[in-house]
């Protein structure tokens, strides 16, 4: 459970994050000034707070948007896309300055020479700009993957029965919750200790890459 | 130290907190909205046992960040395993999972709940203050030895050369440069644990989280969420400050400014 609760928010947090930084690198101030404000916003605010506004709030919106078409059911907010929703917008606060940053990375170079063939803008972004921009801003994706994959277990506050959550009810019915947090502790080194790895392959990889 | 000490210091501490939460909430009384001016003195109290508790754990956790980080780099050998195996761990968990580890995990056992350490272990707020400050200390530990790792190894040298000893290099050559290279991450170090500190509201600590938590279980209104979150970005913005003056007024005069880089490369 919390290895997909954390890749849904990745792909969440992925997709928010793409927009933000298009939202950042263009010249619409509006827009720009907007992505910023939002990502100062999520920056100064615990992530354990951002997921209990989204639970909380989603659950309200859902009523009252239920209520106002004027059905007369109550739906339980899914726990599972309320977390993953919350931990999506934290990471993608996170990864819109990572891309930000690739962004500016990609030799201007490349930019020119895509104008010079005629390529038009959105041509440009989605051909050159997304694929060059990949490289350098995968080893800062892999340092806040990390911090996502810790931040899964705030998730069990709001009672979504993932790892964290799973080890306390059962270490409860138990009578001995310490080797159960133990085992849970285990559990996410393990996490870590994998993506640990897969992140040195990759930061490999990756400046091979850059320097042929 | 007796229970009846600490519950007087811990009314003391309480007590101011709210006199000051009724100097600021009673003229912005008619400005709040109606759902959270009957609670903004406890929003108050919640902003000041954060700020006590984070600034107390980044204290003591910079002293045993030092100390850890001194011990990697003069320390014996057979020293550093421990230490990078307690770092790894601190950083490789969740901070929640230690943090009810040691509230919910350990009264599993009676000879604890029966020894002296109880008074300690039994009340949230100690627990929230030793947990933060291990883990706060596990992330400086790594951020201090990573800068000293990063050093020019002339300047070991040069120090050894002109009669220090290894005591004498770490704390007269190696940690006042590794400090100041290494504390915009040691000041983002301090802002991420004022965000996890909101925490310990799952151990019953009624810190800023806490009692927003509470209200909110009562109103069932998302502005308390709003004013907690205007609070803790007011800290954050506070910390920002605190580190910037620092920077600005201790590191300034000192080695590692731009006359001291250029003669040490």
């Amino acid at each position: 459970m919390t290895v997909s609760l954390a890749v849904a928010s990745l792909i969440i947090g992925l997709i928010i994050g793409g927009v933000l930084a298009l939202c950042k690198i263009q010249p619409i101030t509006i827009l720009r000034g907007f992505a910023h404000g939002l990502t100062l916003l999520f920056r100064g605010m615990p992530e354990f707070l951002v997921v209990l506004v989204v639970f909380f709030g989603l659950d309200i919106l859902i009523n009252t948007l239920l209520s106002s078409i004027a059905m007369d059911l109550k739906i339980s907010t899914p726990k599972f896309w309320a977390g993953a929703l919350g931990l999506g917008l934290i990471f993608g606060v996170y990864a819109s300055e990572v891309f930000k940053g690739a962004c500016y990375a990609v030799p201007k170079g490349a930019l020119e020479a895509s104008q010079a063939l005629g390529l038009s803008k959105l041509q440009t972004t989605t051909q050159i700009l997304i694929p060059l921009m990949w490289r350098y801003a995968l080893p800062g994706l892999m340092n806040l993957w990390l911090v996502l994959l810790k931040d899964t277990s705030l998730v069990a506050v709001i009672a979504f029965d993932e790892l964290l959550r799973t080890a306390k009810v059962a270490g409860e019915t138990e009578r001995e919750p310490f080797i159960f947090f133990l085992v849970a502790g285990v559990l996410y080194l393990l996490m870590t200790w994998v993506s640990d790895q897969a992140k040195i392959r990759v930061e490999n990889r990756v400046s091979l890459a850059g320097r042929n | 130290m007796t229970e009846a000490n600490f519950r007087s210091i811990y009314f003391w501490f309480k007590g101011w907190h709210y006199d000051i939460g009724k100097a600021v909430c009673v003229p912005l009384e008619q400005i709040l909205p109606t759902s959270i001016s009957p609670y903004c003195s406890r929003l108050i109290d919640g902003f000041f046992t954060t700020f006590e508790l984070v600034a107390l754990a980044l204290i003591f956790a910079f002293l045993l960040a030092r100390m850890m980080a001194q011990l990697l780099a003069i320390g014996p050998t057979l020293s550093h395993k421990p230490i990078k195996i307690y770092v790894y761990m601190f950083q490789g968990t969740p901070i929640l999972i230690q943090l009810w580890m040691v509230y919910y995990g350990l009264a599993q056992f009676k000879w604890i709940q029966e020894s002296a350490g109880w008074i300690l272990l039994g009340s949230g707020w100690w627990v929230g203050l030793i947990v933060l400050t291990l883990n706060s200390a596990a992330y400086q530990t790594n951020i201090l030895i990573g800068s000293i790792r990063n050093l020019p190894q002339g300047q070991l040298e040069g120090a050894h050369s002109i009669g220090m000893n290894p005591r004498q290099t770490y704390q007269k050559i190696l940690f006042p440069q590794a400090i100041r290279n290494s504390w915009p991450a040691l000041a983002n170090e301090g802002i991420l644990l004022l965000k996890s500190s909101a925490l310990v509201s799952t151990i019953t600590v009624l810190d800023l989280m806490g009692h927003a938590r509470t209200v909110f279980s009562r109103s069932y209104d998302l502005w308390v969420y709003g004013g907690a979150a205007l609070l803790y970005i007011l800290l954050t913005a506070f910390m920002t400050l605190v580190a910037f003056l620092i920077r600005r007024y201790w590191f300034q005069s000192l080695p590692s400014d731009s006359w001291f880089r250029e003669i040490s490369r």
